[in-house]
Formats: C-alpha cells, sequence, structure tokens
C-alpha cells in the first residue's frame, strides 16, 4: 500500500465510525428534548469531551500553527489561557445552567434567556445573534474544511466541502446533538492523541533529535536570526494585543452558545462538578500541536530546511509540517483529527441553529412552540446546512465578505452573551434592558471598528492602536453597557424560581 | 440608583471603563504602566464577577478569601511578565531555553487556572452545590413539574 492509500484508508475508516455513531444516535433520538439536549442525561466523561472539542474548532488545527507561524507567542494567548476559560464557564454557569435546566423545560440557549428576563425580546435578540453567529462560523468552518480535504485528496473545493457537509449531515439530521455528543468524544479522543505525537515529533525535529534540546534550539536560532520578539512573551503584537486576548478568550469563553448550551445537558451535579477539570486537561493537551508546529515551520525556515511560506499562506504550515516530518500514519490520524476538529464545531453549530429556528422564534413571534418539534429540528437542521454550503461556496470568491463575517464569530458571540449570560444569570439586578443594550453594543463594536479598519482601502478610516483584537474591545464595551443601563433602569418582577435559580 | 449589594458591580464598570481608556487614549503613558493598569483591570473585572457570584452562601467565607487570592496571584503572574520582559533582554534563557517572561507565560497563564478548578472541585460539596441546596431544587423541580402536568 502506498502512502496516499494508508492515509485515505485511516481517513475513511474515521468518516465511517462518524457515520456510524449518528446511525446509534439516531435510535437513541426520540423527542427534541433528545435532539438538544440528550435527555438532559449526559455524564461526566461525555460533557468533558464535547466541552473542548467543540472549542478547539478547525482554527486551532490550521489557523492556530499558522498564527505562531505568522506572530510568535503572540497567539499562545488565544490558547493558552483556555484552562481559565473553561474554570470560568464551570464557576460562573455550571451549577446555574444546571438549576435552570432542574426548573424550567430548557431546550436552547434563548430559552434560558426568556425565562431569565421574563422578555421575548431577550430570546429574539438572543436568537438572532446566534444566527448570525451560526452562518459565520459554519461557512468558515465549512471553507477550512474545503481548503484542506481538496489539498489533501487532490480534488476540486466545492466537492471537498461537500463530502464534509454530506458527513455531518449524515450523523447530525438524525441523531441531534447525541450524535454530535458522542462523535464529540470519537472526534477528542483523536485529537488528543494527535496533538501529543505531533508536539513530540515537533520538538525533536526542532531538537535534532532530542525532546529537551527543542525549546533551548528555537530561542538560539530566532536571536541568531534577529527574530527575538517572536520568542519573547509577547511575541511580535505586543502587551495590550495579548492581554486582550487572553481577556477575549479567557473570559469570553463563557459566551460562545455551542460550548456552554452543554451545560444544560448535565446528568446530575457531579457532572457538573468533574467535567470542568477533564475539559481544561484535555484542550491544553490538543494545544500542544497549536504551539509546537508553527514554531517548528519557522526553524525549519530559519535554517535553510524548508522553504518560506508565502505572505498569506501561514495556514498550510501545519498541513505542510504534517506531510513532510510525520510518518504517514501519523499525518492520516493527524488529518482525521483536524476533521474532527472541524466537523465537532460545525455539528454543535448545526444543533443551536436549528433550536432557534424550530423553538425561539416561533415561542418569540407565535409565542407557542411547533407542533412534531423533532421532525422539523431534523428539517431545520438539513436545510441549515444546505445554506451554509451553498453560502460558504458563494463567499469562496469573496474574502472580503467572509473577512467581514468572520467577526460574528467568537467576538460577537463573548460581548452579546458575556453580559447577557455569564453576567445576568448571576446577578439580580441585570435587566433585559441592559442585556440588549450590551447585545446592540457588542454587534456594532464589532462590525463598526472592523469596517474602519477596512474602508477605504487606501486608507482606512480608523485602525485600533497596537493591533488590540475588535473581539476584546467589543466585549469590554458591552460588560460595561450592560451595568449602567442595568443600574439605570427598573428590574423586572422576577420568577420566583428565577430567583430560586440565581440563589442556587 | 445602587445600592451596598450593587458595589461589586459598580466596580467591574469602573474597571472596563478604565480598560476602554487604556485602549484608546493610553497612548500617553508609558507602555509598562499602561499595560500594569489595563492587566490589573482585566484581572479585577474577571476576579470580582466570579468571587461575587460563585460563592455567595454563608460558611463560605473561606473560600471565597481562596479564589480572591487565587486571582490576586494570577494579577501578580501577569504583572511580573510584563516587568521580566523589561527586566531581561529577549534571548536571555533560565527555563528550558525560554526566557523568564515566556516561561511564566506558559506555565503561570497555562497551570495557574487549574487551582481555580481545583478549589471548585474540593468546595463543590460543601459550598458550591451542598445538599441541602440541592433537595430544595429537587422539591421546586418536582413541585413544577407537577404544576405543568395540573396545568
Amino acid at each position: 500500500m502506498d502512502d496516499r492509500t494508508i492515509m485515505l484508508s485511516i481517513i475513511g475508516f474515521y468518516m465511517l465510525c462518524c457515520l456510524g455513531i449518528g446511525v446509534w444516535a439516531a435510535k437513541q433520538t426520540k423527542s427534541s428534548k433528545d435532539f438538544f439536549v440528550a435527555g438532559k442525561s449526559v455524564g461526566i466523561l461525555v460533557m468533558g469531551f464535547a466541552s473542548f472539542s467543540t472549542i478547539l474548532s478547525g482554527f486551532g488545527f490550521i489557523g492556530g500553527p499558522g498564527l505562531v507561524y505568522k506572530y510568535g507567542t503572540s497567539s499562545f494567548w488565544i490558547c493558552l489561557p483556555a484552562s481559565l476559560g473553561i474554570a470560568v464557564v464551570g464557576l460562573m454557569l455550571g451549577k446555574r445552567f444546571k438549576a435552570f435546566a432542574e426548573l424550567f423545560n430548557i431546550l436552547t440557549l434563548p430559552d434560558a434567556v426568556a425565562h431569565r428576563y421574563n422578555s421575548e425580546v431577550c430570546r429574539m435578540t438572543a436568537g438572532v445573534i446566534i444566527l448570525l453567529g451560526v452562518v459565520a462560523y459554519l461557512g468558515t468552518q465549512i471553507l477550512a474544511f474545503g481548503a484542506v480535504a481538496s489539498n489533501f485528496f487532490d480534488i476540486n473545493f466545492t466537492t471537498a466541502a461537500i463530502i464534509g457537509m454530506t458527513v455531518v449531515i449524515g450523523y447530525a439530521v438524525f441523531g441531534g446533538i447525541i450524535a454530535g455528543l458522542y462523535t464529540d468524544v470519537f472526534q477528542g479522543a483523536i485529537m488528543m492523541f494527535a496533538g501529543v505525537a505531533v508536539f513530540w515529533i515537533a520538538m525533536t525535529t526542532v531538537g535534532d533529535g532530542e525532546f529537551l534540546a527543542g525549546t533551548r534550539n528555537l530561542t538560539n536560532v530566532f536571536t541568531e536570526m534577529g527574530q527575538k520578539d517572536t520568542i519573547g512573551p509577547w511575541g511580535v503584537l505586543g502587551p495590550m494585543a495579548c492581554l486582550s486576548y487572553l481577556f477575549l478568550f479567557g473570559f469570553g469563553g463563557s459566551g460562545q452558545p455551542h460550548t456552554i448550551t452543554k451545560m444544560f445537558m448535565a446528568r446530575d451535579f457531579n457532572t457538573v462538578k468533574w467535567s470542568p477539570a477533564l475539559a481544561a486537561s484535555a484542550y491544553i493537551i490538543c494545544v500542544l500541536l497549536w504551539i509546537s508546529v508553527g514554531f517548528a515551520m519557522k526553524y525549519l525556515v530559519l535554517t535553510g530546511n524548508a522553504e518560506a511560506l508565502p505572505v498569506g499562506q501561514e495556514d498550510s504550515a501545519a498541513p505542510l509540517f504534517l506531510m513532510n516530518h510525520t510518518p504517514v500514519w501519523l499525518a492520516g490520524i493527524v488529518f482525521s483529527g483536524l476533521f474532527a476538529a472541524i466537523m465537532s464545531t460545525a455539528d454543535s453549530f448545526l444543533n443551536i441553529g436549528a433550536g432557534v429556528f424550530v423553538r425561539d422564534i416561533p415561542q418569540a413571534i407565535l409565542k407557542r412552540p411547533v407542533k412534531n418539534e423533532l421532525l422539523w429540528a431534523r428539517s431545520a437542521t438539513f436545510i441549515i446546512a444546505i445554506c451554509a454550503t451553498i453560502f460558504a461556496l458563494w463567499a469562496k470568491n469573496h474574502g472580503d465578505l467572509i473577512a467581514i463575517l468572520g467577526i460574528f464569530g467568537w467576538g460577537l458571540f463573548a460581548a452579546a452573551f458575556v453580559p447577557m449570560v455569564t453576567i445576568g444569570f448571576n446577578w439580580k439586578r441585570a435587566t433585559w434592558q441592559g442585556a440588549v443594550a450590551a447585545a446592540a453594543t457588542g454587534l456594532v463594536v464589532n462590525m463598526g471598528l472592523d469596517l474602519a479598519s477596512k474602508y477605504p482601502r487606501e486608507d482606512p478610516l480608523y485602525l485600533v492602536p497596537n493591533s488590540i483584537s475588535i473581539g476584546a474591545i467589543a466585549l469590554i464595551s458591552s460588560i460595561f453597557v450592560m451595568i449602567v443601563v442595568s443600574l439605570m433602569t427598573k428590574p423586572e418582577e422576577m420568577d420566583p424560581r428565577v430567583k430560586e435559580a440565581i440563589e442556587f | 440608583m445602587t445600592t451596598k449589594q450593587e458595589t461589586p458591580m459598580v466596580f467591574v464598570a469602573l474597571f472596563t471603563g478604565i480598560m476602554l481608556l487604556m485602549v484608546f487614549v493610553g497612548e500617553s503613558l508609558p507602555e509598562v504602566v499602561r499595560t500594569i493598569i489595563y492587566a490589573l483591570c482585566l484581572t479585577g473585572t474577571i476576579g470580582v464577577l466570579v468571587v461575587k457570584n460563585i460563592l455567595s452562601e454563608e460558611g463560605s467565607s473561606k473560600f471565597r478569601r481562596l479564589f480572591s487570592i487565587g486571582f490576586l496571584i494570577f494579577a501578580v503572574i501577569l504583572v511580573f511578565i510584563i516587568l521580566l520582559d523589561h527586566w531581561f533582554v529577549v534571548g536571555d534563557s533560565l527555563h528550558l531555553g525560554m526566557e523568564p517572561a515566556t516561561s511564566l507565560l506558559v506555565s503561570g497563564v497555562t497551570f495557574f487556572p487549574f487551582s481555580f478548578i481545583f478549589l471548585w472541585i474540593i468546595g463543590f460539596d460543601r459550598v458550591v452545590a451542598p445538599p441541602e441546596k440541592r433537595r430544595r431544587l429537587e422539591e421546586l423541580s418536582n413541585q413544577s413539574r407537577e404544576e405543568s402536568i395540573d396545568g
């Protein structure tokens, strides 16, 4: 068997496993409660693995090493504070969401928001923001899958994207979140193995066969080649930008709906207690790939053992390293891990997007749920997947559009849901006006600063100083607005059960 | 109108306000000063929100203190990274070939937050979700279910 056949066999086996889990999960999915929150019966292992593998999207396996290659240690401030982020999610939302899930029939995040603020306006706001984010995130996941798979399988982009989404549709439509959760466990295990194995190989490559010599060689070569900033604590971008990443990715993690929604699914309080520890440990292991491969590729370039990547092509650092410096069987597993990272994030987004269409929009407008929710949920998942694929294929040729939509991702979710959910579910004085104003602020600041920094092309209207992340500015602004507006407005009469849940 | 209960949230608003000032008009301050202020406000925002909300029960003052100390140490780690970066020439290496501030980033920022998770685990049954609160929640949950069946 040649190398290519071995790799294709491993990836094919992985895809079949995902579909197999989908078939099993379809049999377990008997109601919309199963479809959206896995019957609220998820245990420690599944919750822990699903939480971390959902966060670590294709960006972690492809974009992360690319950022290290381009900006050096600056990118560490995105991935390393994940342990802080996961701790904050557990500390601030774990028991609170479990209490809400016990007291109310909650299947989606906007459901919970509507109960908390006793406001359909809040439900609608949360739903719209989720849909905007889902379009952007799914679009970027499909683009990432298409880009990697088309190069890897030597097929055209459209075919690659369609194959990927067909597998995701195959298990997400029928198996709902149960399929998503169990494929996440499988995918998470692959990602952990990939993280450790590639870290070892990258450090051994840089250390000329000696693992522990890796970091010393990196320091020496980067210093000799005049790239000292790259390996300093702030990398190329500087301290203010890095600290902003810490805030956005450390604290902003508690505003990511595809991750925090999983807290509603906990079987018991033991799951709430232990899953953050499992998720944070597993995430840190996976991140080894992120932090090592980009530096290894840069080292190989600086020492003349690899060609420099063209500007704008930094994302190919990880695929190139895997193809040229790892054994073929490992490359096959790691590529499966990469597809796993993309697909595990995509299926979570399909599920929360379907929830908004089937449950939240009808509730907000018609004041009642649709009949036969499960059938509609499956149909909505299918339709969103098809629409997102068509959109991604169309947007592929509109780079700016994807870039603009990209800001609706992590930054928008953080700016909208950290105030509305992380603060609002812990602070009784928070009002629906504060929550809506914070979400609007997040949207406007994200969009406004991004557009101002890009247009007009020759002489942009405004550039944020010190390369500070726009998403972080939006998050800081929205927290400020949430508190000020809430203190200025009169709180609504609170349902006694909501009060109990917040005081729990 | 704010009451004494809202004081922590007023502090959070103040911290985030200062962070915005540092972002947009902080250029007039020296970089080290601006960065330290930003780092302290950042840790203060997260710390106050967590400590205020996670452990409001009576008898949890020990854990509240431990969490507060944890966030204080985290702030000190960030300030040390800022200062060490200025004290050492880039390229100086102490630990596994990394310069001191980078070592502190990799070890401190990555692993110190696990102490919060550790505190969460050891305090969970005692103060985070004690058995009597879980029983009360179960009662309310059963009550809600009965009401929805009756309704």
